[in-house]
């Protein structure tokens, strides 16, 4: 069965129907004060007019409401990596009985999340000899019926081994909205188009025999302009590489520090250049997606599991604790820090924004909230449970999935609380996916569909 | 006028059964040139243009044509064998029903047709005839394609294990006694080792395996800062047994004896040399055999490791405390007739983590399927 969906954009391509959220906190905060201000001498006529005058005239519309229009969820926590799905129709609590739209089995395990492009959601999994897992399963399924609509396997070219809890189909796949990037532990990396057919398969440690972590790699590949960025990040043949989306072939490569990493590269943009941010162990490198060259590098403790942020203007990095930097001013080769909070530190999983608020989630379930302005701590919260994916947050609401197999809404607010939880019988390592209908959840051995009522 | 028309008929019977054969040949032709461009698939992305347009190509072929592609995969590359994948796929799913089931299960059953080839067959044959996948796994056990016996020693060891819920203890041993010789995979080897001790029949595994206990070792020479690993101490250039030698800090080391009595044949260096961080050790050992032999040298360590067979760099990992696993690493080898000279290099670091002080290795000699090679002597 053919689903057709609308075609999408990314960094770096001109899209007037899918504008990537853009956020500055230092702008919000002048540009709020100055619709406060506004508002305060107005009837609600002139306060709806003005509104959207000032709106439309501020590039407000995004910066109020994140994602709004964000149907699709094209690589590992969502565009931008905010983790972010305010606008969508998401239960506010959650029942057995009233929020599984749907549920398939998938065709083996892993901790890959799900991503949507729009009608189509799709996930990797991995299985085979034992704890090899050298068969990668690449499955597409209607976002509306859980129907399977394709279902493609390949034979893993690199070292298929991870930790038992972990699985080769670790990274989340990515998407340009019209190709599907799955990329694998085994650093098998398959591109496809929206109805499965193959357009190129590459094995990276194939080419580089020593490209290989047998504890298991999970970063996540992103699509910036032209290329798509993988970071294999090992003690072997370590590298980040930009191939050609089209193609496969390589554009660049740069060598990266040979020390294991598990964090993912995000994409962003000065002054309409793609690059691409990633962590290390050695702290935080900056590449121009084109051509690889190194725009900076900050030295330093480079989180290697949590991934970095997004935040149009600005990226919040878990460096040396977590750090917001305006990467488009450089200065002495360094970009500027506008802040810096030691006492912050993401640790498996990565912040999660909304608004001007940045919300991490500790592995052993507490809850910390961050004003994004000056990168000072607000409340700490007990959410309870073991913790590798990320949560997403969404209309006031943070939906959080403990390993344990536990989803569980989070009202947030000065005093956040648990609202509901159910228990969804399977280990959870992934992070969800959400769209304007419902959250997309991968347990270990299956693919669910969470709705409103 | 009646024979007129016969003779026409048969010539047309004639003419259109040439032209069928004809036809034939050219999609064979064809789909060799295509596949020709496939199997060009190489490194670095070599070969992608000509291979995508060659898969989309495949791809829009009918079913019935899946065997004549299957043929050609034979000897591809991995890489290829993914790209011959997803166009046999394609082409299968477009058409379900014409995927000729027949055709492909006599390829199958032809256990010299390439094993990529043989494992898509075999998930092309299930995908429309479930019922079909047990009865066809049965037949693997004893298969050259690791993956189809692996799937196969699964399905019995299931079996088995109803056999000994129904307390046939006996035959449940005897039947996995020969899975014991079937099996391939350490998991599974391991598995069916702990039912047949459950039944009182004790397998000693360093000897199924063919672990090499027996060792001469020499050290610590240094490995601070990780320099030991491409430093070349004098094992790597002589083994004299006899002599005695400088090592890290400038101590005098000189070879020991060591025989392992762990399971799996580990030789833990902590134990057998004492605990040392940012430390080489060099193991070596001679392995027999009376007639050439295609081997493979296969070791496990969470350890940085090199391994020498007759003087000839096979194996050689810079990585420490990512993984250990029974043959973790494996390097092709051939065993010339007499004593074959193995040289062991294992490296610690200086990491302090509890979970980064083990400093140990397991090797053995096996076949290209994993089996045992026994020495001579």
């Amino acid at each position: 069965m053919a689903v057709s969906g609308p075609r999408h954009r990314r960094h770096g391509e001109e899209d007037l129907s899918f504008k990537i959220i853009q956020f500055d906190v230092k702008r919000l905060r002048l540009e709020t004060a100055f619709l406060r201000k506004a508002i305060f001498n107005m009837n609600s006529f002139q306060m709806n007019r003005t509104l959207i005058i000032v709106a439309v005239t501020f590039g407000l519309v995004d910066a109020l409401r994140p994602n709004m229009h964000a149907s699709d969820w094209l690589e590992f926590l969502g565009n931008n990596h905010q983790a972010n799905a305010n606008g969508a129709q998401l239960p506010k609590s959650l029942n057995q009985d009233k929020n599984v739209a749907w549920r398939v089995e998938l065709p083996a395990r892993g901790p890959a999340g799900p991503i949507i492009v729009g009608n189509r959601v799709i996930v990797t999994s991995s299985g085979g000899e034992g704890r090899q897992q050298d068969r990668m399963h690449v499955n597409c399924y209607s976002t509306e019926t859980g129907e399977e609509l394709w279902h493609h396997q390949f034979w893993a070219t690199g070292r298929p081994f991870s930790h038992p809890t972990s699985a080769n189909a670790a990274p989340t796949p990515a998407s340009d909205g019209e190709r599907i990037y799955a990329f694998f532990s085994s650093n098998d990396l398959v591109c496809l188009d929206l109805n499965g057919k193959m357009l190129w398969f590459r094995g990276l440690t194939y080419d580089y025999p020593k490209a290989a972590n047998d504890v298991g790699m999970s970063s996540s590949p992103t699509i910036v302009g032209d290329v798509v960025v993988v970071q294999i990040e090992n003690q072997g043949d370590s590298f980040v590489a930009g191939l050609n989306k089209l193609t496969g072939e390589t554009v660049w490569r740069q060598p990266r520090l040979q020390s294991a990493a598990w964090a993912s590269p995000i994409a962003y943009q000065v002054n309409g250049e793609p690059h691409v941010l990633l962590l290390g162990r050695d702290g935080a490198t900056a590449y121009r997606a084109r051509d690889g060259e190194i725009a900076f590098k900050m030295e330093g403790a480079g989180s290697t599991v949590s991934s970095a942020v997004n935040l149009g203007q600005q990226l919040l990095l878990p460096f040396d604790g977590l750090t917001l930097i305006d990467p488009s001013q450089i200065s002495e080769g360094q970009p500027k820090v506008i802040w810096k909070s030691e006492r912050l530190r993401p640790s498996n999983t990565s912040p999660v924004i909304d608004g001007t608020t940045a919300y991490l989630l500790s592995s052993r379930g507490v809850l910390t909230s961050c004003d994004l302005t000056d990168g000072s701590r607000g409340f700490q919260f007990r959410v309870d449970g073991s913790y590798w994916s990320t949560p997403v947050v969404a209309n006031g609401y943070l939906y959080a999935f403990s390993q344990d197999g536990t989803a569980k809404v989070v009202k947030l607010g000065d005093e956040p609380e648990v609202v509901s939880e159910i228990a969804m019988d399977e280990t959870i390592l992934a992070s969800p996916a959400v769209n304007e209908t419902g959250l997309f959840v991968r347990t270990e051995n299956a693919l669910w569909k969470l709705t409103a009522e | 006028m009646y024979r007129v028309w016969i003779r026409s008929a048969v010539l047309a019977i004639i003419l259109m059964s040439g032209l069928k054969q004809l036809s034939h040949a050219d999609d064979q032709a064809d789909i060799a040139e295509l596949a020709a461009k496939i199997k060009a698939v190489d490194r670095f992305g070599k070969g992608h243009l000509e291979a995508s347009s060659a898969v989309a190509e495949l791809s829009n072929l009918p079913p019935s044509s899946i065997p004549i592609v299957l043929q050609e995969m034979r000897g591809c590359s991995p890489l290829a064998a993914n790209w011959f994948r997803a166009a046999i796929e394609s082409s299968s799913q477009s058409d379900p029903k014409a995927v000729p089931t027949s055709v492909l299960k006599d390829f199958l059953a032809e256990t010299s047709n390439d094993p990529y080839a043989r494992s898509l067959a075999f998930d092309l044959i299930v995908e429309q005839t479930p019922g079909e996948r047990s009865g066809l796994i049965e037949t693997f056990l004893l298969d050259p394609c690791m993956e189809l016996r692996f799937m196969a020693v699964e399905q019995k060891m299931q079996e088995v294990a109803k056999l000994r819920e129904e307390d046939k203890s006996e035959l449940a041993t005897e039947r996995y006694q020969i899975l014991l010789e079937a099996a391939r995979h350490p998991d599974q080897i391991n598995a069916i080792a702990k039912q047949l001790d459950d039944l009182g029949q004790p397998v000693d595994l360093n000897q199924h395996y063919g672990f090499l206990m027996g060792w001469s070792l020499i050290g610590p020479f240094d490995n601070r800062n990780k320099v030991g690993f491409d430093t070349v101490y004098p094992p790597e250039e002589e083994v004299n047994l006899s002599v005695e030698l400088e090592g890290k800090e400038g101590a005098k080391v000189e070879w020991q004896p060591f025989t392992s009595e762990e399971d799996l044949g580990v030789v833990d260096l902590n134990e057998a040399v004492g605990k040392n961080m940012g430390a080489v050790v060099y193991a070596v050992t001679e392995f027999t055999v009376e007639q050439e032999t295609p081997a493979e040298i296969r070791i496990g360590s969470p350890n940085g490791n090199k391994v020498w067979v007759n003087g000839e760099l096979v194996i050689s990992n810079h990585v420490y405390h990512a993984g250990n696993a029974i043959d973790q690493f494996a390097g092709a080898i051939t065993l010339k007739p007499g004593a074959n000279q193995i040289i062991l290099k294992i490296c610690q670091n200086e990491q302090t983590d509890s979970w980064a002080q083990e400093w140990q290795f397991q090797a053995r000699v096996t076949d290209a399927t994993g089996k045992k090679i026994s020495a001579s002597k």
